[in-house]
Parts: structure tokens; C-alpha cells; sequence
């Protein structure tokens, strides 16, 4: 069964927690204390990531190489994550990454219910495990003596979105678009004449160049 | 109106192939520079830059943004491939789902952080790299510019006069960026990152396939045309490999897929034919440059950009090609140092006098990115140990005790290759150093070569290059290759060579390296250096990126603001 799990994915997955961990810490560099803390939530989830990369190199012999970005942007979803790092509402950000350690409890009992014969790696998702409660706990605490109302408001939302996400991800509505784009694409492009698609190419100079700057 | 009132900005912006950056330049002369990588932490990042345009934002306290300048045409960017017709239905699907992603949206983007007010204008592709290296052009006429890389608005390169007229252009279908990075994807590392990699396990092979490629694949006419022969090579539709089936039934496949353990000098097949490919495009780029050389016999100084020039190799065999051509290539000849080019276009919108302004009278290279945050308010991070004056001498400690150490000082590099400001340094003449900066510390694969530093007295000793005074030897542009005693130095690559940064107090645009590295490479040492990250994430930036990286490496000394600090670790995570 472990070689059926996509390692590389979670390992990806994790390494993307602990970017927008990273993230988070930049907003507490007036507070030490709390900003090494954060740090080293962010090295949890780095350290994480190289335990699962350590069972993909084992297991997942022919895993797909990908390039860096795509592991983490499209692979690991980072390019679809409702965190963004300009936000500097520290209330969003802890709430984020409290409902994200609660996502991978769930994703890492998903994996344990494959692993049942394996003492190493039911070992290793255990630590995991609980590093991820820890986390959860301790940004629960830290939402709580804040910002206690807000907090319950931002939570719900959050699930909300999740919860959203989901269902729009479900296969069905994936293949429905997948076949319609398809379509659409194949005969769009036909229609189109291609004379609209050929590009002029004219003898590039700085002076016509700064003439036409607005042309796209 | 005092003189700040008139202070004018240009925003450049590169994004969408394969780096993002910024770029701030002002009419009085300050350039910033951050690329989307430093702040994103995801390697390569093409996004949209907010994160660096949000950074740069900072600089404006006088003045406000006057123009603001893409790198490329976008429309033109998307149209020109897979917008045939009779492509496949995969091609259409994602050319659909990348005009809904592209830089077309740039402006609505822009509104989203800069507000409604600002100028935009969109400079060619090609002629924003050619004005980013333009800062290097030396106040001569007798001056061409060449481009070559993967593609960008229609055309994979240009050669320009002294003028920015264009002399000869390259289209997609000619593209030698893409033949490259098709040959990274069969090599079975990652197109449009690994190319590197490719470039240095082409040392391990023989180029038994040059004769082959140079007839069948990749020809290049007495006109200087390039034809890349389309039975092989795939450049059209954008859902399909870029290599057709007759590749693989020339070269075969290769098994090996990038990883930690890979022995590079195992598979004689991927290292013949990498090296064999490599060898004919360092042959093609030669006969090109011939030809334009022949055609302009006055030409003084080539100044090369685009992401083909990343190719070190190749410009250490152009340089030693052309001994009376000036060949300048910048540190960041790719898309990321592009943004460079497209700000300056805009300067060049508001005066056209803009034009003779090169590095060297400005207050400060353009190559360079952001200051370095000074570690001491961090010291439950990070614990001073030696100061000052103790420096030099703890750091040659280290050294000679096969130590690694972190610097993290003063201006940002904005290059790939790290110069002495974020570096990870040891004793290259150790071979357990070296050893161990590859493989414990940075973890990467034992097969990729070292660039070093050193002075210009070893510099002679060792190398056969002539031309100490080349830029591309400041600015680690090119590879040079041992004459003599080759065994004798462990710093050198499979076939005796290496890229070396010659420092010496002539490097003047090196104003940022720190004068504990001088100082060393004066006493005789020879650094290796190499960029200061862990394998495949972006270099290190803030404080934060520095700790964690510091922790994931396992290191423990960092040099920062002419002192020495230990990384604190109290739970050896």
C-alpha cells in the first residue's frame, strides 16, 4: 500500500505549509518570543516535508519529476491557497494556519489507515501527528487570549471556503469542465480566421519601439 | 519646484515565463531591484510579482511612479505559439487556459496595488533583455547586441546595432533556448530549470553525436541562418513533448531521473549526447558570431543576453574564440534581469538622453538587489561570537579546518550565481571541504561543478584564459579551463575546468563583496562559493529565511556586518 501513497505530494504539501508558516513569522518580528516560536513551526513543517521526500525516493521509484514551482504551485496547490502573504491581519493568518494543521491531521489519519503494517512510518506520521496538534493548540491559544470573538467568526468562514472548495473540486464537475473547455477551445480556434492570429513582424528598432509602447 | 518634486520613476516588470522581478529606476540615478523568488520562497516563481512590487513600494517616499513598463508584448507574447491551425485538441485547451492566466490581465493586476494612476507601456521581449545588458556597453560605437533564448513575443533572439536597430532576428522555430531545454525534458531533469545540470554533465561525455546534430539537426547556413530541423524537434503545439519520435529513435531514452544518488559518469549515453549538443550549439553561437563579425568587421564589443547565455561554458569558448571582441554578458542575462531593461525603457520614455547611461557612472551597479537586514536586534537567533578586527582570522580557522560558513552581507546579488554577498564559502582546495559544502550542506548532486574565487595571481597559475580584465571573469559569466598540473586542484571540475570569479582590487563594480572574502583571496586562499540556499529553494533573504535555512543546512557560522555569528539551534532541530 505505501508504495500507492503519493509521497512526493505530501512532501510538497508540506514544504508549502512551511512557506506560508515563514510567511506568518515575518509578521511577529517585533515579538522574539513568539517570532522563534513561529520559526520553528516553520522548520517542523520543512522537516516534515524531507521525511516524506525520504519515502518518495523509496517508494516512488517512477514519481513524475516535476520542476520546483509546479511541486509547489500546482502539485502541493500553493498557487491556489486562499493565504495571502500581503495580508497583514495577523487574526486571518492564525486562523488560517490553524484550520491547515487541522487539514493535515486529517490527510496524515487518512495515510495511517493505509500504513498497517509499517512500524517506521507509523512512527514517523505519529511525531508528525503530534507536531500538527501542537501547532493547532498553539495558535488556538494564541487566538483565544487575543482575539476571541473575531476568532470564532474568521474560523467559521474559513471552514466555510474549505467546504466550498471541496465540492467545486469534485470530479464530475472537473470532468464537465475539462470536456467543455475542450470543445469550446477546438472550435473557437477554428472559428477564429488566422489571419487574425499572424503576427506582423516588423524589424524591431528602439525608436519605433518607444512610438509604440502601448501596442501589446 | 524643488528638484525632489521632479524625481520620476520607472517601474519595470518581467513576468509570466520563467522569473519574475522588478525593477525601480529613477531620473537621478537609484535603481532597485528584487526579483518575486527572494520573497515568494518558490524557486523560478513566474507569477505576477506582487510581493516585489509591494517590497519596492518602500523606495517611493519621494516622487511618484511616472512609468510603468512590461518586458514583452503580451497579445503578440500568447499569439505567436499553438494559435496555428490543425494543432491538437490538448494545444487549444491550454492555450485557452494561458490567455486566462497571462500578462494580458497585467494592468488589472497593477490596479489591484498600485492604484488607478500609472503609465503603462510594454517594451519587446528581445529588446528589454538587449537594454538590461546595455548598462555594460562601453561608450564606443563600434558595438552589436546579441539575444538568444527559449522565445519570447514571436522571435527566440536579435542581434541589434549600437542603435538598438534590428540586424538579423531568430524566430521560434530557430530557437536554441528551446533545443536546450528540450534536451534538459529527455535528459529527465526539469525544462527551463535544470538546464545547469545538463551543462555540466556534458563534461562527462564525448561528443560523438556532433557530427550528426551539426548535419541533420541543428544547421547553421554561411548567412547566418539557423535551421533546427523539425522531424526532431516539436516547437509548435504547446501540449505535446518538444521532442518527436525520431529523436528517441536516434538517442534513445534515458532512464535516470534527477536525483540525489544519480552517478553522472554511469550513464555514457545521456553524457554523450548532452555533451554533443552542447558542443554544436557552442559551435553555432561561434559561426554566428562570425558572421555578424564578418558583416560589422569593426565590431569592439558583443554584449550577449537572454537565457542561452546562462550557458557558462559557452561563453568561456566564445571569449577564447574571439580574442578582439569584447564579449560582456551581465549577471542576470535571463527574463529575471529583464525587468532592468523594461525600467529603463521607461526612463527612456521620459528622456531619450537616458540612452549613454552605463554601470559605471552610476552611484552603484545595477546588478545588485537590497541591502541585507543586520542580524544583531536577533540574538535570540543569532549570537555574535567574533568581531571585527578577530574576523579574518577566525574565518581562515574555519578554512583551514574544513569548515563551511554563510555570508549574508551588505547588496544583494540579482544573478543566479552568488557572488560573495549570499554565499556559502569554504576552502576550495580541500577536497573534504568541498565534499562537504555539496553534499551535507547544500545537498545537492556530487556531479555539479564548483565556481570559485580567487586572485589574480592563482588566477594565472592555473588557468589558460588571457584576458584577465574580461567582466565575465568579475561576474562568474564564463567557465575557463586548467593549462597545466590539472590533478593538482581539487576545486576543479570532470574536465579541468571551472568558473572562477576573479577578485582583485580592479573589480570595482565587486564595491558589495565583503572585504573579509578580499582580505582572504589576498592571503592566497581559493573560495568556493556558491549560492547561499538549500538545494531547489530560492536564495536567502530576510532574517527568517536566513535562520531556517541556516537550521535545515546544519549551519553554524554566519558572517554578517564585519562580524562573525552562531546560528542558535536549542533544540538541534
Amino acid at each position: 500500500m505505501k508504495q500507492e501513497i503519493d509521497w512526493l505530494r505530501l512532501s510538497n504539501v508540506e514544504t508549502a505549509s512551511g512557506i506560508e508558516v515563514l510567511y506568518a513569522a515575518k509578521l511577529f518580528s517585533k515579538n522574539r518570543a513568539l517570532h522563534k516560536i513561529i520559526l520553528k513551526h516553520a522548520l517542523d513543517e520543512y522537516r516534515h516535508s524531507s521525511i516524506f521526500r525520504s519515502y518518495a525516493k523509496k517508494y516512488q521509484k517512477n514519481a513524475s519529476k516535476m520542476s520546483s514551482i509546479q511541486s509547489l504551485l500546482a502539485h502541493a496547490g500553493l498557487a491556489n491557497s486562499p493565504f495571502n502573504p500581503l495580508d497583514k491581519n495577523i487574526l486571518k493568518v492564525c486562523c488560517y494556519l490553524y484550520i491547515g494543521e487541522y487539514r493535515a491531521i486529517d490527510f496524515n489519519n487518512q495515510t495511517k489507515k493505509l500504513i498497517k503494517d509499517d512500524a517506521e512510518i507509523l512512527n514517523d506520521l505519529a511525531i508528525i501527528e503530534k507536531d500538527e496538534e501542537g501547532h493547532a493548540e498553539g495558535v488556538k491559544r494564541f487566538l483565544k487570549t487575543n482575539h476571541f470573538y473575531k476568532y470564532a467568526i474568521h474560523l467559521l468562514l474559513f471552514k466555510l471556503r474549505y467546504f466550498f472548495q471541496r465540492a467545486t473540486k469534485a470530479k464530475l464537475v472537473n470532468r464537465f469542465q475539462s470536456q467543455a473547455s475542450g470543445f469550446l477551445a477546438k472550435h473557437l480556434f477554428r472559428m477564429i480566421p488566422s489571419s487574425l492570429f499572424r503576427i506582423k513582424n516588423e524589424k524591431i528598432t528602439l525608436e519605433r519601439a518607444l512610438v509604440e509602447s502601448k501596442r501589446m | 519646484m524643488n528638484q525632489k518634486e521632479c524625481k520620476k520613476w520607472s517601474l519595470g516588470i518581467s513576468y509570466g515565463h520563467h522569473e519574475s522581478s522588478c525593477c525601480l529606476m529613477s531620473n537621478e540615478g537609484d535603481i532597485y531591484f528584487v526579483r518575486e523568488e527572494w520573497l515568494s520562497r518558490v524557486k523560478l516563481d513566474y507569477r505576477f510579482p506582487i510581493q516585489s512590487i509591494n517590497y519596492l513600494k518602500k523606495y517611493l517616499t519621494d516622487g511618484v511612479i511616472d512609468k510603468v513598463v512590461h518586458f514583452q508584448k503580451p497579445l503578440k507574447n500568447w499569439l505567436s505559439i499553438g494559435t496555428e491551425k490543425k494543432l491538437s485538441k490538448g494545444n487549444y485547451i491550454l492555450k485557452l487556459r494561458q490567455f486566462k492566466k497571462s500578462d494580458i490581465f497585467l494592468e488589472n493586476e497593477l490596479k489591484k496595488i498600485i492604484g488607478n494612476k500609472f503609465d503603462l507601456h510594454y517594451s519587446p521581449h528581445h529588446l528589454s533583455h538587449a537594454l538590461s545588458s546595455s548598462f555594460f556597453a562601453k561608450k564606443c560605437t563600434n558595438k552589436l547586441f546579441l539575444v538568444l533564448d527559449g522565445y519570447g513575443d514571436g522571435m527566440s533572439g536579435i542581434v541589434l546595432d549600437s542603435a538598438y536597430n534590428e540586424i538579423q532576428s531568430f524566430t521560434n522555430k530557430q530557437s536554441l533556448g528551446l533545443v536546450y531545454s528540450a534536451l534538459t525534458e529527455w535528459a529527465g531533469f526539469s525544462p527551463n530549470e535544470d538546464e545547469y545540470k545538463i551543462m555540466a554533465l556534458a563534461a562527462y561525455g564525448k561528443p560523438i553525436y556532433f557530427d550528426f546534430i551539426q548535419k541533420e539537426l541543428i544547421v547553421i547556413e554561411a548567412s547566418g541562418k539557423i535551421m533546427i530541423n523539425e522531424r526532431y524537434f516539436n516547437f509548435t503545439d504547446i501540449s505535446l513533448s518538444p521532442l518527436k519520435a525520431n529523436f528517441f529513435r536516434k538517442f534513445g531514452t534515458v532512464n535516470s531521473k534527477n536525483n540525489q544518488n544519480y552517478k553522472a559518469n554511469k550513464d555514457k549515453l545521456l553524457c554523450d549526447v548532452v555533451c554533443s549538443f552542447q558542443r554544436v550549439i557552442e559551435d553555432t553561437v561561434t559561426k554566428l558570431i562570425r558572421f555578424i563579425t564578418q558583416k560589422f568587421p569593426n565590431t569592439k564589443q558583443l554584449i550577449c543576453s537572454g537565457g542561452l547565455f546562462h550557458n557558462s561554458v559557452m561563453v568561456g569558448v566564445l571569449e577564447d574564440s574571439f580574442k578582439n571582441i569584447d564579449i560582456s554578458v551581465p549577471p542576470c542575462p535571463g527574463d529575471g534581469g529583464s525587468s532592468l531593461g523594461a525600467a529603463f525603457f521607461g526612463l527612456l520614455k521620459l528622456d531619450k538622453n537616458f540612452i549613454n547611461m552605463n554601470m559605471y557612472d552610476l552611484p552603484l551597479s545595477p546588478f545588485i538587489g537590497p541591502k541585507a537586514d543586520s542580524l544583531e536586534p536577533y540574538s535570540n537567533l543569532f549570537k555574535k561570537i567574533v568581531s571585527n578586527k578577530k574576523t579574518l582570522n577566525f574565518a581562515k580557522s574555519l578554512l583551514e579546518s574544513d569548515h563551511c560558513f554563510g555570508v549574508f552581507d551588505g547588496l544583494f546579488e540579482i544573478g543566479p550565481r552568488a557572488l560573495g554577498a549570499r554565499s556559502l564559502i569554504t576552502n576550495a582546495d580541500s577536497k573534504k571541504a568541498v565534499k562537504n559544502l555539496n553534499e551535507m550542506i547544500k545537498q545537492r548532486e556530487s556531479f555539479r561543478p564548483l565556481a570559485i574565487m580567487l586572485n589574480e595571481k592563482k588566477f594565472k597559475v592555473v588557468f589558460n584564459s588571457t584576458n584577465i580584465n574580461s567582466s565575465n571573469l568579475l561576474w562568474m559569466g564564463r567557465v575557463a579551463w586548467a593549462k597545466n598540473n590539472k590533478q593538482k586542484y581539487k576545486f576543479l571540475h570532470h574536465d579541468f575546468s571551472s568558473r572562477p570569479q576573479l577578485v582583485s582590487s580592479k573589480t570595482n563594480s565587486f564595491r558589495h563583496i565583503p572585504n573579509l572574502l578580499r582580505n582572504l583571496i589576498k592571503d592566497g586562499f581559493t573560495l568556493a562559493n556558491t549560492s547561499f540556499n538549500i538545494a531547489g529553494d530560492p536564495m536567502v533573504f530576510s532574517i527568517e529565511d536566513l535562520y531556517i535555512n541556516c537550521i535545515r543546512m546544519k549551519l553554524k557560522f554566519i558572517y554578517s556586518d564585519g562580524n562573525f555569528y552562531e546560528v542558535i539551534n536549542e533544540n538541534n532541530i
